[in-house]
């Protein structure tokens, strides 16, 4: 049923999503060819960079706008009446709305950078991408060497995805307290947001003071600390969503 | 067994009582009209057969399980709201109820959006209030659910809908199954109905036979409704 339900959430993002992506790729064409072809002044190609910041500013905005708006619309405003009474369980629920938010952001950085790629390559005399290209490979051959140095970049990657589900759970827990009070959600949200980051902060001052958080600089405990917040906003949304939940 | 079965139901929303130690059993095959005035615990109910709340006290069961996953499976539920998501085509819809209903006739829904001449990608948002209230219903009636739990279905809705929405309930519900009407809009749903529960303050006051009801007191349903809740 989790692939079920992904299939309707990327649906609800990918309609408005796909086509903003799909415009900052054609951008990066134009700037690309801009570039190559423009000669003197480069007004033009300052108004397209200008265009495409613009651009990638508004899909920042507007894919943060979309993951609270879905999770919130979906689950907690008059769409829980169809999504609650499908025959799905509160974990596959959100689950479904954490993955398809990763996603989505993943998929950004992929737009942005894929725009960037294209940009570089069409702006680019052929004989430097050559150069170009030989020194990334003989970089990456020479990664492919150095075991460790590959190992950090895997974990760093690890830490970078994780640390983004526990920040997107925490926004999401925050939504569910926030749905608890009758009225005024938005301004329980804040709260809760606002008190969640004073909990953790007070829970990294204790841990100063045992002696514990030397450990916290090796990665395994930073995983071991984000994995710790994501479980406590992935149960505390659990229990509010399935046994607390109250649509008007 | 009864296919939905209240023990000493109890909700609470804090200090108020919605659900008061309610006991009720319903058996399959039958109509039966949940009627009572406004507050007087039939959304309630509904609410958390469907899952949708958690009872404060006591058990609700449907087929003799607590409501959850497998219950919902069973459950056909058409809440007292616009619920259908804006962004979405009728279509696509459709396909929704089926992928996630294994109980869902496709065929029997696009024959009944046809009929009342339904585009088959319209927007959601493009629908009429009016229309889409009918899409829910036929999204709702296509099932071979074993319980329907029709909350307030012609509430808001002029008469000519009205009869619309019980035809397609009469006409549509699996056989053998239950059918439970919340209305407090008695005359329009009488002639439907087999049994009528009367909810007062989160009690049953009466639960008879429509029938018996008007051999035993020589008045409809409607009529007796009125005495019994007169302020």
């Amino acid at each position: 049923m989790l692939g079920k339900l992904l299939k309707y959430d990327f649906k609800a993002v990918g309609r408005i999503m796909l086509p903003m992506y799909a415009a900052m790729m054609v951008l990066g064409i134009v700037i690309g060819v801009t570039a190559r072809i423009e000669t003197g002044g480069k007004t033009l190609l300052s108004i397209w960079m200008l265009l495409f910041f613009l651009l990638v500013m508004a899909a920042v905005i507007l894919t943060v706008y979309l993951l609270v708006e879905r999770y919130y619309r979906s689950l907690l405003g008059n769409e829980g009446y169809l999504n609650c009474a499908l025959p799905v369980t509160t974990l596959e629920h959100i689950a479904s709305k954490v993955i398809a938010a990763l996603v989505w952001m993943i998929f950004g950085c992929l737009a942005v950078a894929v725009s960037g790629l294209l940009m570089g390559l069409i702006s680019t005399d052929w004989q430097d991408l050559v150069e170009a290209a030989q020194f990334i490979g003989q970089r990456l051959l020479h990664l492919a060497d150095n075991a460790e140095a590959l190992l950090l970049f895997v974990k760093l990657f690890v830490i970078a995805v994780l640390s983004l589900t526990m920040m997107v759970m925490m926004v999401y827990a925050a939504i569910a307290v926030g749905h608890l009070w009758s009225e005024h959600h938005i301004l329980g949200t804040i709260i809760a947001f606002v008190a969640f980051q004073i909990v953790m902060t007070i829970v990294v001052m204790v841990f100063d003071k045992t002696g514990v958080a030397i450990h916290f600089a090796k990665m395994t405990g930073v995983v071991c600390y984000t994995v710790f917040w994501l479980a406590v906003y992935g149960t505390l949304t659990w229990y509010i969503l399935d046994r607390h939940l109250n649509l008007e | 067994m009864s296919i939905f079965e209240c023990h000493a139901l109890t909700k609470n929303y804090g200090s108020v009582t919605a659900l008061d130690n309610m006991d009720l059993e319903l058996e399959g095959g039958r109509i039966v009209g949940l009627l009572g005035p406004n507050g007087s615990g039939k959304t309630t109910l509904i609410k958390i057969a469907s899952r949708l709340l958690q009872p404060t006290s006591g058990e609700l069961l449907i087929d003799g399980m607590k409501p959850g996953v497998a219950t919902k499976a069973e459950v056909a539920y058409l809440p007292d709201r616009q619920f259908l998501p804006e962004w979405m085509t009728t279509k696509q819809l459709l396909q929704m109820y089926k992928d996630f209903f294994t109980d869902f006739d496709m065929d029997k829904a696009a024959e009944m959006m046809a009929s009342l001449q339904i585009p088959d990608r319209q927007n959601i948002k493009k629908l009429s209030k009016g229309t889409r209230d009918k899409v829910q219903l036929i999204l709702t009636m296509s099932r071979r659910a074993k319980v329907y739990l029709l909350d307030e279905p012609i509430a808001g809705v002029d008469p000519a809908a009205r009869d619309y929405i019980l035809k397609t309930i009469l006409g549509n519900y699996a056989e053998g199954s239950l059918v439970l009407i919340s209305t407090h809009l008695i005359t329009d749903v009488e002639p439907v109905l087999d049994e009528a529960v009367f909810l007062r303050q989160g009690h049953v006051i009466l639960h008879e036979s429509v029938d018996a009801l008007r051999q035993r007191t020589g008045k409809s349903v409607n009529d007796y409704f009125k005495e019994a809740f007169a302020c």
